[in-house]
């Protein structure tokens, strides 16, 4: 029985599939449902061809009926069945191995979370690796191997998507979904424009501005299909078309499932709790890095403009570069001499931690200024943390890039 | 599946057939369309026919007999179902003065026009659309030449004697054509009339 | 390329044909008007599309007590699903199913099919095209009754969602996409499973491009699978098992044999469910 698990059911979503994820777990509950009303047993034939013999609990004659089930069926069954063994066998070898590693650590291998399996990991097999990927890991293994597609096909081997011959059905079938809302705003728009209702239609535009589309490898995901490059650009184009429409709002709910809001949004959204202390005054705190260094500032509001890093003022700086660089956010939001920030940075050259000071104050500020200064911090770039990071040296040169000197004679 | 990947030899139905013959496929395995072709077989395919022939009815010559003489009379607009166009007025009328054989084959056409001119429609010759034009081009040369008087090859082209020396030489075969025309029209209207297509 | 992209504009939007409009007239009112303009309110006013269908009851089958015996008994039938009722001559030519191409377009096999060639431009035989399509009508009934799936192919992007709505809502399959190399042929990799195919293939235009014939039909004839064809005056009609000539290119004709299998597909899953035969 175990070989007939979720993807023999046939009634399951056809024709409505949206995503094969979806269809898993429905596919799963249905035939949980299935087999508690139904006694199902697999025979075979004397033709050779396994038959599926399913009978009502619930009534007194077992009057069962012999479903023959296709070839096509019958070889995915055959492989599901293997799949699934070789992933029970796979799960049981890491519980062993996860006991083992909490013995080496000395921990309690009934505790030992997956937490301190990386940390395990990390300790006995260090590895300097530039890619993380690289690095040796010990996950479940269902994280590891890829996802098996559940059967597409019921018994009777009728495929479940209409679009099931074009090999990327979930893909088409969101282009056909696209043009035919293209298709009725357009429709609607006649309408609007024969009863004279145009004024109506002011403002109800999608705002593409603070969103992007999702990337190939995203809806690869998301469509768990096989997208190539060029299939990517048309879907894009098509979308392009549905939300420059002007009554593309109407479908804002379906555009946005298809993009990412941007990142600057995710930032600012990222606001600094506010604490207030003793005395009224109230404190944000953030912390901000550059190349190698580490700052948390803490801001209090109101303040008199007192800066304290380190214990010193602003002449732990000496050059008045680094202290114009960590003013700047206070200059732009207009909060010069209004504040009071307390900085504790570690770590780095001056440059470095100067720029922490300057994220860490920006992102510190954000819980005390209004949207407008918010967006005007953000184009200013306070709010973008520098990724720029020391080149390493290579083996052969006497910097990242620089070359030995070299005389041919 | 079983068999060759052959796709231009037979048909899809005797492939099968052989294929059951020889036992490569049971007969129980036989796919579901297979009893059905057998009781329904397509139609045998027709011999490629050599001369497709044209298809003309007798108001096609009508019509070439007026686009011959006459301007277009300008665009139709197809939505409008009511109205006719004027192509369509002359076509039916000739039509309708034939059948009722009340006047002579040989001015057949004179009548038309002079039915439709008497409707108020205007119909243009060709001579005349041509000697408007170069009417026209003299007014603009005329014109031309008074603004700036330095340019000999203008003012001669302009000259009205040259102007209309180049209409006559363009269109030389325009008379005779249209005298010629009705004879021949009138001869094929009447073989078609007479039943065979 | 231009030229050829114009005379489908000129195809696509002509008016109820009247033969006796000459294409001097025609084009000049014609090409005005946009492709989309055309498709969309084709969508509204076709009536084959959206008409109601009610099917006459047809002799009854002899008494037969297993589903072999039911199943073969259909077969002795002429018209089990009444499809002779379900089109005329008439509805034909409203639905240009007469127009073809230009007559330098013209494919040799297409030729016994022609009626004649007007102002260079070839019109179909509607006396021949009648009995195929009733024909090809009736095969997809039965293959439908036999609980064989259809997969509706078309190259047409102007139908393109009309044909995969239609295929989704019987019930059925619709490949009017790109057509892979080896999705029949080469199934097994392509999907990763064993391959399943479908038991008829009907192709609303047997072209891919312009000039290249679908390639599924190649593939079809290949594996075996019966094909039912709208075959222009361009398209080979070889390869076809059931080729119905007739225009595969205005969208009143795609959508009036649209109509037709939309009408055949139902009435035989109703026999289906009726009969018990499922």
């Amino acid at each position: 029985m175990a070989g007939i698990s979720p993807w023999a059911v046939k009634t399951v979503h056809k024709g409505t599939v949206s995503s094969r994820r979806l269809f898993v777990i429905f596919a799963h509950k249905r035939f949980l449902e299935f087999r508690a009303q139904n006694v199902v047993r697999l025979s075979s034939a004397p033709d050779g061809n396994d038959r599926l013999h399913i009978a009502p609990v619930t009534q007194n004659k077992p009057t069962a009926k012999a479903v023959t089930i296709s070839k096509a069926m019958r070889a995915y069954m055959e492989q599901a069945r293997a799949y699934d063994d070789k992933m029970k066998s796979e799960v049981a070898d890491f519980e062993i191995g996860k006991r083992h590693l909490a013995n080496i650590m000395g921990e309690d291998p009934d505790s030992f979370t997956q937490e301190d399996v990386d940390r395990a990991i990390e300790y006995l097999l260090p590895s300097g690796l530039y890619d993380k990927k690289a690095r040796p890991v010990m996950k479940d293994p269902y994280e590891i191997f890829p996802k098996k597609k559940a059967a597409q096909f019921g018994l009777d081997g009728r495929p479940y998507h209409w679009m099931y011959f074009t090999i990327l059905p979930n893909y088409y079938s969101a282009l056909y979904e696209i043009t035919w809302k293209l298709e009725a705003l357009k429709d609607l728009e006649d309408q609007m424009r024969a009863e004279n209702r145009q004024d109506e239609m002011e403002g109800q535009s999608f705002n593409t501005a603070s969103s992007e589309w999702v990337s190939l490898q995203a809806l690869k995901t998301k469509m768990v299909e096989n997208i190539k490059e060029k299939e990517y650009k048309h879907f894009v184009t098509l979308m392009e078309r549905l939300a420059s429409h002007p009554l593309s709002a109407r479908e804002k709910d379906f555009i946005m499932e298809w993009r990412v809001l941007l990142q600057s949004e995710e930032l600012q959204s990222a606001v600094p709790e506010v604490e207030v202390e003793e005395g009224g005054r109230m404190c944000a705190t953030a912390s901000g890095t550059r190349k190698s260094s580490n700052a948390i500032v803490k801001v209090y509001m109101p303040g008199s403009g007192k800066f304290n890093i380190n214990g010193k003022d602003l002449t732990y700086f000496s050059q008045n570069l680094y202290r114009e660089t960590l003013l700047l956010p206070l200059v732009v939001s207009g909060l010069l001499g209004k504040v009071d920030a307390e900085v504790d940075v570690e770590l780095g050259g001056p440059t470095g931690q100067a720029g922490a000071i300057r994220l860490g104050l920006s992102r510190a500020l954000l819980a005390f200024v209004e949207e407008d200064v918010k967006e005007k911090m953000r184009l200013t770039g306070l709010l973008t943390k520098d990724p720029r990071k020391r080149e390493r040296k290579k083996p052969g040169q006497q910097g990242a890039r620089r070359k030995f000197t070299w005389k041919k004679r | 599946m079983a068999g060759s990947r052959r796709d231009k030899l037979g048909s899809i139905f005797s492939r099968l057939t052989g294929l059951l013959r020889s036992g490569a496929i049971k007969e129980e395995d036989r796919p579901i369309w297979y009893d059905v072709v057998k009781a329904f077989p397509p139609q045998p395919r027709p011999p490629p026919k050599q001369n497709i022939p044209n298809i003309l009815y007798p108001e096609d010559f009508v019509r070439v007999h007026f686009y011959n003489t006459y301007t277009d009379p300008g665009a139709t607009k197809l939505a409008d179902k009511k109205t006719k166009s004027v192509q369509q007025r002359f076509v039916d009328q000739y039509l309708d003065l034939h059948e009722k054989k009340s006047v002579p084959p040989d001015s057949l056409f004179e009548e038309t026009v002079r039915i439709l001119k008497e409707g108020g429609v205007r119909l243009i010759t060709h001579e005349e659309k041509q000697a408007e034009k170069s009417q026209m081009k003299d007014r603009d040369s005329e014109r031309e030449s008074k603004v700036n008087v330095r340019q000999p090859e203008r003012l001669q082209a302009g000259d009205p004697f040259i102007a209309n020396a180049t209409v006559v030489s363009s269109r030389p075969s325009v008379k005779p054509q249209t005298k010629a025309k009705p004879e021949v029209s009138s001869v094929n209207i009447d073989s078609l009339f007479d039943g065979s297509r | 390329m231009a030229a050829s992209i114009r005379r489908a504009v000129l195809k696509a939007c002509s008016v109820p044909a009247n033969v006796s409009i000459l294409c001097r007239e025609h084009q000049l009112t014609c090409s005005v008007r946009s492709l989309s303009a055309s498709q969309r309110w084709m969508s509204r006013v076709s009536p084959i599309c959206h008409q109601q269908d009610s099917m006459p009851e047809p002799t009854p089958l002899p008494v037969a007590d297993t589903r072999e015996a039911t199943l073969n008994a259909t077969l002795q039938h002429e018209d089990y699903f009444g499809v002779k009722d379900l089109a005329n001559l008439r509805d034909l030519f409203n639905a240009r199913v007469h127009l073809g191409h230009n007559s330098g377009l013209r494919h040799p096999s297409m030729s016994p099919y022609i009626f004649g060639s007007r102002q260079g431009c070839d019109m179909i035989d509607l006396d021949q095209t009648l009995p195929l399509l009733c024909q090809a009508l009736n095969v997809t009934g039965h293959v439908v009754y036999r609980g064989g799936m259809l997969l509706f192919l078309s190259r047409q992007t102007q139908v393109l969602p009309w044909v995969e709505r239609l295929a989704r809502e019987v019930g059925e399959y619709s490949h009017c996409r790109p057509w892979r190399t080896g999705t029949f042929t080469n199934a097994s990799s392509l999907f990763g499973t064993l391959p399943i195919y479908p038991e008829l293939c009907i192709f609303l235009g047997t072209q891919d491009t312009v000039f290249e014939t679908h390639r599924g039909v190649i593939e079809a004839s290949k594996l075996l699978i019966p094909t039912v064809g709208v075959v222009d005056t361009n398209c080979d009609a070889e390869p076809i098992t059931y080729p119905v000539p007739g225009n595969d290119d205005s969208p009143a004709a795609l959508h009036f044999y649209m109509g037709l299998f939309r009408s055949v597909v139902l009435r035989a899953k109703a026999r289906r469910k009726a009969d018990g035969v499922e």
